[in-house]
């Protein structure tokens, strides 16, 4: 059987939150390592991971690896009935077509518990290997969240260009064109304010801005981004959760028009 | 993003959400059988037969019960954005209209029987071609690839195969291009070159038998056409091919009922329809019927076919168009009739007698 017990149930909320506008439906695996999910958009161009160690739970009892698949939005409405401050405990019994989700608010004067039927989804799992990226930015995901939202406004694409002066991201439309450049900072008095960036080559990658807006959805579950790229791999956008996991983000780069001619898709 | 990362097993221990347990039961005795009963059926739009003729197409699929069911022409566009790059093994659903189309078919597929099938995808850019294979879940395929050259991840143009390998055998779905009426690149040319790629493929050593169904457009012999003097002569616009054997109704001139004959002969394919039934049959011989509304009324060809392996030929148990009559009866809607196919099962007893 399976049993977790989360005391800051609102990261599960978020977690929800930030992904099912990307991901219809999901596999959850739970194995000894922790609770983990890995999908793709419909059009298999964006890549979602998610893992929640089993030490960031209270109480965590799996006693055999289990997959369950489940509708991320029906996950979420169900999700949105816990308080922000309740402890979440997730049960399913072996070889059940339904997972309990039970809510305990903070002084336990109110328990709630709400059932759902699990669905059978066939998915093929990626093997992502640990890269060496050409550049790591890590900035405020505050920031990241708003040159997205900005840039959105005046075109459908963003070009991420990171160099030795810093990471500009570039966008150009019907009414014009755009570029924000962040510099390294950092000599703030916060930490979670800086921006820092590793570059060992330049990289500049061109991505759709509507994925990148979905990414951002996962804004409140950290308050530091972390965008690792690569001259024609996907890009990583990637928020920690709390001191228990990650939410990481794959988006494949757009071939350029000019590029496209001479590169024939295979 | 399949570009980029590979394809891995997961953790086999309990990785998928186990059955329960009267089903347990069950599915370990399944799993060691293999499919006996095949369905192939050109549906001319799976979405429009969905719409309208889904309670009778269900009826027949709980009255037979396949194990496998090969659609061609679903008519469904791919997956991707406009102008981009597309994933051929799944339904467009990037609009508001492509989304409420595709829930249409989900719905239909995720309701029994349908719910007890798995669903592979090969579609073509736009609503044109495209195949679907169902085979039920307790058979486990080995592999499923979506091209002649058995390259994973790879479909061939507009969605015209899938092949599936099981433990005994291998079955091939596709949906053959049409000849056309004319010599160019579109229309003979075309259909040249797929029966030059097919012979190739039915040529190949395999230890596995074949059964290969689908639309494959051609009508074999004289006895496989309602009025052979009538396609012998069809012509389009009054256009007359160079080559005299190219002459006729596509599916029925000589040139591709040739190259059928050669394929059948030396990939060693046994039309287990014609085995079974060495007479003419104008009630219901034919797989494909002429719209009752004008010069093709009553005219009709049996263009859908299982074709099986010699080494099949003794367990061919049944063969059946499911469809007949010029009203076309039992048609669902189409202008091909479903084709069934049935095996007796392998005798393993024998296979393992020490003598």
């Amino acid at each position: 059987m399976l049993e977790l017990r989360l005391v800051q149930g609102s990261l599960l909320k978020k977690v929800l939150e930030s992904v099912k506008e990307l991901v219809n439906d999901a596999n959850f695996d739970c194995s000894s390592t922790g609770f983990s999910l890995q999908a793709m958009d419909s059009s298999h161009v964006a890549l979602v991971a998610l893992l929640l160690r089993s030490e960031g739970f209270e109480h965590y009892r799996c006693d055999r690896n289990i997959s369950m698949g489940m509708n991320l939005n029906n996950m979420a409405k169900m999700l949105k009935c816990a308080g922000n401050d309740d402890i979440i405990t997730i049960k399913a019994d072996d070889g059940s077509d339904t997972v309990t989700f039970m809510f305990e608010s903070p002084t336990q004067d109110k328990i709630s518990d709400f059932e759902m039927k699990l669905m059978d989804i066939d998915s093929e799992h990626l093997g992502i290997p640990e890269a060496e990226y050409h550049a790591i930015v890590k900035m405020p995901s505050s920031e990241f969240a708003r040159i997205c939202k900005d840039l959105s406004s005046i075109g459908d694409t963003v070009v991420i260009s990171v160099t030795k002066e810093g990471v500009k991201f570039s966008t150009k439309g019907d009414i014009g064109t755009a570029n924000i450049v962040c510099r390294q900072n950092t000599s703030v008095d916060k930490p979670e304010e800086a921006t820092v960036i590793e570059m060992n080559e330049p990289v500049s990658l061109t991505f759709a801005l509507r994925y990148m807006n979905s990414f951002t959805k996962a804004t409140p579950l950290s308050n530091t981004v972390t965008i690792s790229l690569s001259n024609e791999l996907p890009v990583v956008v990637e928020y920690k959760i709390a001191e228990m996991g990650y939410v990481r983000f794959y988006l494949a780069p757009k071939i350029e028009e000019d590029e496209e001619d001479t590169k024939p898709q295979v | 993003m399949k570009r980029f990362f590979k394809v891995v097993e997961k953790d086999s221990d309990g990785s998928v959400k186990k059955p329960r347990e009267n089903d347990s039961e069950a599915e370990e005795s399944n799993e060691k059988k293999e499919p006996l009963k095949f369905m192939t059926w050109n549906a001319n739009s799976f979405l429009l037969r969905v719409k309208n003729n889904w309670p009778d197409f269900t009826n027949l699929i709980t009255t037979f019960d396949p194990d496998l069911i090969a659609i061609q022409e679903v008519r469904m566009p791919a997956a991707g954005a406009k102008g981009a790059s597309k994933i051929q093994g799944e339904i467009k659903d990037d609009t508001s209209a492509a989304r409420e189309e595709k829930k249409i078919l989900t719905r239909a597929l995720s309701a029994p029987p349908f719910g007890n099938y798995h669903v592979w995808w090969s579609l073509a850019d736009s609503k044109y071609a495209g195949t679907a294979l169902l085979v039920k879940k307790c058979f486990k395929p080995k592999s499923v690839v979506f091209n002649l050259d058995k390259l994973a991840s790879k479909h061939e143009p507009d969605g015209r195969v899938i092949l599936v390998e099981f433990e005994t055998l291998r079955l091939l779905n596709t949906y053959v291009p049409n000849n056309g009426w004319k010599e160019e690149a579109n229309s003979f040319q075309r259909r040249r070159k797929w029966d030059k790629r097919i012979l190739e493929f039915v040529t190949q050593s395999s230890d596995k038998p074949l059964i290969w169904c689908g639309d494959l457009n051609v009508s074999h012999e004289e006895i496989d056409v309602s009025h052979p003097d009538f396609f012998s002569v069809a012509k389009l616009n009054g256009y007359i091919p160079p080559n005299k054997e190219d002459c006729g109704q596509p599916g029925f001139t000589l040139s591709e009922r040739k190259r059928f004959g050669t394929i059948l002969r030396e990939g060693k394919l046994v039309d287990a329809y014609r085995f079974l039934h060495e007479d003419k049959d104008m009630e219901r011989g034919f797989s494909w019927s002429g719209n009752p509304v004008g010069r093709y009324r009553g005219k009709r060809m049996r263009i859908d076919y299982f074709l099986v392996s010699e080494k099949l030929k003794e367990r061919i148990a049944a063969c059946e168009m499911r469809g007949h009559g010029i009203e076309l009866e039992g048609f669902y809607g189409s202008d091909h009739c479903p084709v069934t196919l049935e095996l007796s099962p392998s005798s393993n007893s024998q296979n393992e007698d020490p003598i």
